[in-house]
């Protein structure tokens, strides 16, 4: 097995300390760092996404998994430069104000840097002018909301209206999740996107970022 | 089976809000979002064409043959609809409660006052004992579906349905019920709200006891979650029971007095099993307490094939048995109730069908482990299950380490509610819901906010320690424990078989 598939079987058996030392290892044998990125520890993330999807991993286990990447790529990061790390866009995600629930946000978050984007967590209670004032400040590509309950899944619709206000809605877009929210809630508030578990939401991003650009 | 007759209206509503509206109950767990299929009914003519929930949750044999979501709905044209006769109204529902032996015997009731009906009110069901003047214990009881339900299966969207226009709907419907419950224990329906005749003690949680006064729910359901008024006083021919916060209501305080907490010195655990699991940790010099936002696994809700404890509900299982399901009323399966999510999970684990990661063995990943005639326990639901014992179990760690206690300093656990009383607690432990260093200091204490509403209406004089109770036992809030988030991860394997 290379050094770059054994790093994603590493990463996806939740191995943080083994995964941060092939890594240092692969470093070493001269492999860019870009490389052991993309093709060892993305790939390890992809995996558990696509299992997570299907049902055949749960929560913790991708938690440990994304804990395992998060190692790899502290050690990686200073050989990566600027233009390599350049991340597969910015978001920023929190869970909406009145709202304190964070295990699918945080789910969600850590897919995300899996598929490599940069990622800006707000956190819990988060008012819809902080969503607009950081999208705005840092350039972000999409918003992800989050909400557990159905009497704060209307804060979504407050989200949509204030960057319509701010007029910078048409420079994001804006995915919306958690359990009481449906495609029929995401289309009626004019979000761009609702998906039903955390992988499904890193695959979207992609696929949006990939259509804005 | 029924039939009625509909005619389209000038406003767009659904069905299900028609319905609603003309006070005919539908379950709709989901509260009409379109994501639990319970609402179903039959169009026997008239049949609009099928929406995208209904495409989603139906077959196309049910599409064909007329059945839609009422929740999905819009009636445009005159038509008839069947309902079934509503299986529901047989929710089994726990009066039984076991009275410590220091409060045990003491049913004295004063020979001067109106009868008084305790009443548990319950999000699912109510449970209501009359006690007359003089009288004695075992006291007659009468119990109910709580007919809110149409408006959803949970508090939270109890609380939704209120803020959106049906405070007054959802009122009349909890009055209603008490009346019905009165009407069981041959209380004329003119005299239930008449304070000349009787007096009602209201236990319940905070949100049901919000919806009874017709307050606002406006502020239950965000944070901060603060409530408009918990405190023991009384409205109309009513006492309403002292709550704690939002989501730990009268019914935990009277749990706490029934089962004696706030004067015994030694520590004890106060677990209710629900869609939020509440709890209180503590003796009479210190409690704490904490609610836990568990989901409804354990009432049969989000399970593929989950029913609330119904005739027929598969209650109890053991794989590799001559009989290796059991039902309520030992009827042919229908569904599985809460007791019986909880042990199906743990028998799936026992026969090593599930790892401890809580995957599903290859055999029956795709379709469910089959439990009956169409019934199956699915990867999902095991899932579902995981959530739900992980909230519980992390809880009461944190409520542990809070104290700063071990398990060992905790004398005896109390679950209550209708599931602790069905409850296996081997099983329990087994599947790392409970503590299994307290599996043999735990027992099930029945209905115990029932059981608190009955002991203040043998003793008035009550009111003070109920007071004190609500007021004394302080809060923690699990969502801003950092702890809480990472033992509910560690939590949601399974122990070791």
């Amino acid at each position: 097995m290379s050094i770059l598939n054994e790093i994603s079987e590493l990463l996806q058996a939740g191995k943080r300390k083994q995964v941060a030392e092939l890594c240092t290892q692969a470093i070493e044998q001269g492999i860019p760092a870009a490389e052991i990125l993309n093709d060892g520890l993305m790939p390890g993330m992809d995996v558990i996404g696509e299992k997570f999807k299907e049902g055949e991993v749960f929560v913790p286990q991708v938690l440990i998994a994304a804990r395992a990447m998060k190692a790899g790529t502290e050690v990686l990061k200073p050989y990566l430069n600027d233009s390599e790390s350049t991340a597969k866009g910015k978001l920023c995600i929190g869970t909406v104000k009145g709202d304190l629930h964070d295990v699918g946000k945080n789910l969600v978050a850590m897919m995300m840097e899996g598929k490599g984007f940069e990622v800006i967590d707000l956190g819990v209670d988060v008012p819809p002018e902080v969503f607009v004032q950081t999208a705005r400040d840092e350039h972000c590509d999409i918003v992800c909301c989050s909400a557990l309950l159905t009497t704060t899944m209307p804060v979504m619709a407050d989200i949509v209206k204030a960057f319509e206000e701010a007029g910078i809605r048409q420079d994001v877009k804006i995915m919306v999740g958690g359990a009481p929210v449906t495609d029929e809630f995401a289309a009626k508030i004019g979000a761009d996107a609702y998906t039903p578990d955390a992988a499904s939401a890193a695959d979207k991003a992609i696929e949006l970022v990939s259509e804005a650009n | 089976m029924k039939q009625i007759k509909i005619q389209p209206e000038n406003e767009p509503r659904t069905l299900l809000q028609l319905l609603q509206a003309q006070g005919v109950f539908l379950s709709a767990a989901c509260g009409g979002r379109g994501t639990c299929g319970k609402c179903k009914v039959r169009f026997a003519e008239g049949a609009p064409e099928p929406s995208g929930p209904d495409l989603a949750r139906l077959s196309a044999d049910e599409i064909r043959s007329g059945w839609r979501l009422a929740c999905r709905t819009y009636i445009t044209k005159p038509c008839v609809i069947e309902l079934d006769p509503q299986a529901e109204e047989a929710i089994a529902v726990g009066t039984a409660f076991r009275k410590t032996a220091e409060t045990a015997g003491s049913g004295t009731v004063p020979e001067t006052a109106v009868p008084v009906l305790a009443v548990d009110i319950g999000t699912t069901t109510l449970a209501a004992a009359l006690i007359y003047p003089g009288a004695q214990p075992p006291y007659p009881v009468a119990t109910s579906v709580n007919h809110q339900r149409s408006f959803g299966s949970d508090v939270i969207s109890r609380i939704d349905a209120s803020n959106k226009g049906n405070r007054e709907a959802l009122q009349t419907l909890i009055l209603q019920d008490l009346e019905a419950l009165g009407a069981q224990l041959g209380i004329p329906e003119q005299d239930i709200f008449d304070p000349e005749k009787i007096r009602l003690i209201i236990s319940g949680n905070s949100t049901m006891q919000h919806l009874l006064q017709g307050l606002s729910c406006e502020s239950l359901g965000v944070a901060p979650y603060t409530p408009v008024d918990i405190s023991l006083h009384p409205w109309r021919n009513m006492t309403l029971l002292p709550g704690i916060s939002t989501f730990v209501g009268a019914d935990i305080v009277s749990g706490v007095i029934a089962c004696d907490m706030d004067r015994k010195d030694d520590i004890c655990l106060l677990i209710d099993l629900g869609t939020n699991g509440e709890m209180v940790l503590g003796n009479r010099s210190r409690m704490l307490c904490a609610s836990t936002a568990a989901g409804p696994a354990f009432e049969g809700g989000n399970i593929s094939c989950g029913t609330a404890g119904i005739p027929g509900a598969i209650c109890a299982a053991e794989i590799g048995a001559a009989d290796p399901i059991r039902t309520i009323g030992d009827l042919p399966p229908v569904g599985i109730c809460g007791s019986g999510v909880l042990e199906v999970t743990y028998e799936l684990l026992r026969c090593g069908l599930i790892d401890e990661t809580g995957l599903l063995d290859d055999d029956y990943f795709d379709e469910g482990y089959p439990l009956g005639e169409g019934l199956f326990f699915t990867a999902k639901d095991v899932r579902e299950v995981q959530l739900a014992k992980s909230a519980i179990a992390s809880g009461i760690q944190v409520l542990l380490h809070e104290y700063g206690i071990g398990s060992d300093d905790v004398s005896r656990v109390y679950l209550a509610g209708g599931f602790g009383e069905k409850v296996n607690i081997r099983k329990a432990v087994g599947i790392g819901l409970l503590p299994e260093d307290l599996a043999d200091r735990t027992r099930p204490v029945g209905n115990s906010s029932l059981a608190g509403a009955v002991l203040f209406s043998e003793q008035p004089d009550l009111a003070a320690r109920f007071a004190q109770a609500a007021s004394g036992i302080r809060e923690v809030s699990l969502t801003e424990t950092p702890l809480f988030s990472e033992l509910y991860m560690d939590n949601m394997f399974f122990p070791e078989q």
